[in-house]
């Protein structure tokens, strides 16, 4: 896991699209295609956090399922 | 007809291919592969070419569930691999029509790409929020603060008609004093971190309705710390924060996340190209 001080999930959620939605870089190509600014202020992200719960979940148990195999790759 | 096109997540220094982990890509029993061109992996994905033409990629951007399932699975790939090698965010939503666009792309950056991996080499990038709880954060502050005390006195000594409009304005002056105290303790907070970074981005803040939260955003920003040791101390400057919010400026909440993929720091222009 991530290392995280009183972290709100639904905002570590809120956050992660604000990233990958604005954020990251944009490398242009001939034949390229990318979507256009997706501005996080103007989504209603509401909708996006109905089945937050299942989603933490999911991930959660991934996260732990995965840092449970780097951990046993790194010893 | 249905073709394939390509969805590229990002791009790590070369990887021996029994370090390649076995991660879910988007179309159904098709993993995320991993292709090097010139020093440089492409962490890609192939895709439907109807469902990823330019106009329908735009379409489905609008459909919500669409877009949070794609988008989380974007990060998810990210994040994975942001733990194991040194990795630069693609922004969600790269698509290349076939392998040989991405290659001639690559060939073209691949200088300020490996540029790039060596500048983001041992730095972590973590979010930094601070919310007020108003209510309680201006009642301490309005009962407390030496400067309200301080103006208190003052009216009281004033003729009795200056005295009607500086109490008439007082609500406002409080007002204004307790932003400037929020953004003083923020400022405070942030000027401590920046010595630990190599770069930082302010961001804008979430209105509640975004956040979902009963207090107020008062900070938002992304650090790129030096290496971890960075992000440690770092750690401690926030932890004491809140410590002394806790005893001093009630209704203070920081909250910090990381690291992250570098999303906010990956960028181009550091090598001087877009």
């Amino acid at each position: 896991m991530p290392r995280e001080l009183n972290k709100d999930q639904e905002v570590v959620l809120l956050d992660v699209l604000d990233a990958v939605l604005e954020k990251g870089v944009v490398l242009r190509g001939d034949i390229m295609i990318s979507i256009a600014d997706i501005d996080l202020v103007y989504l209603d992200l509401r909708i996006l956090l109905t089945s937050v719960e299942t989603l933490i979940e999911s991930k959660e148990k991934s996260m732990e399922e995965k840092e449970a195999i780097v951990e046993g790759e790194e010893q | 007809m249905v073709g394939r096109y390509l969805y590229v997540y990002g791009f790590l220094p070369p990887i021996n291919q029994d370090e390649q982990p076995e991660l879910k890509g988007i179309l159904e029993n098709e993993n995320v592969k991993f292709h090097e061109i010139e020093g440089v992996t492409a962490v890609c994905t192939p895709v439907d070419s109807q469902n990823f033409s330019e106009e329908n990629l735009q379409h489905s951007a609008e459909n919500m569930e669409w877009l949070k399932d794609h988008a989380f699975h974007h990060h998810e790939v990210v994040n994975e691999l942001s733990r194991l090698f040194r990795i630069i965010p693609l922004s969600f939503g790269t698509v290349y029509e076939s392998m040989q666009s991405l290659e001639e792309v690559l060939r073209n950056k691949q200088k300020e790409i490996k540029q790039l991996f060596d500048y983001l080499a041992d730095k972590e990038e973590w979010s930094l929020k601070v919310y007020a709880d108003r209510h309680t954060f201006d009642a301490a502050f309005t009962q407390d603060a030496p400067l309200v005390k301080e103006r208190r006195r003052e009216i009281e000594q004033m003729p009795r008609g200056k005295q009607f409009f500086a109490l008439k304005n007082m609500d406002s002056w409080l007002q204004e004093k307790t932003e400037r105290q929020l953004e003083y303790l923020c400022s405070e907070l942030h000027q401590s971190l920046l010595p630990l970074t190599s770069d930082h981005e302010k961001k804008k803040l979430w209105e509640k309705k975004l956040s979902g939260r009963k207090d107020e955003m008062v900070w938002n920003s992304v650090y790129l710390f030096k290496d971890g040791q960075a992000a440690e101390e770092a750690l401690v400057h926030i932890r004491e924060f809140q410590k002394r919010a806790e005893r001093e400026y009630k209704g203070l909440t920081v909250e910090a996340s990381g690291p992250w993929p570098s999303y906010h720091f990956a960028k181009l222009q550091h090598s001087g190209a877009e």
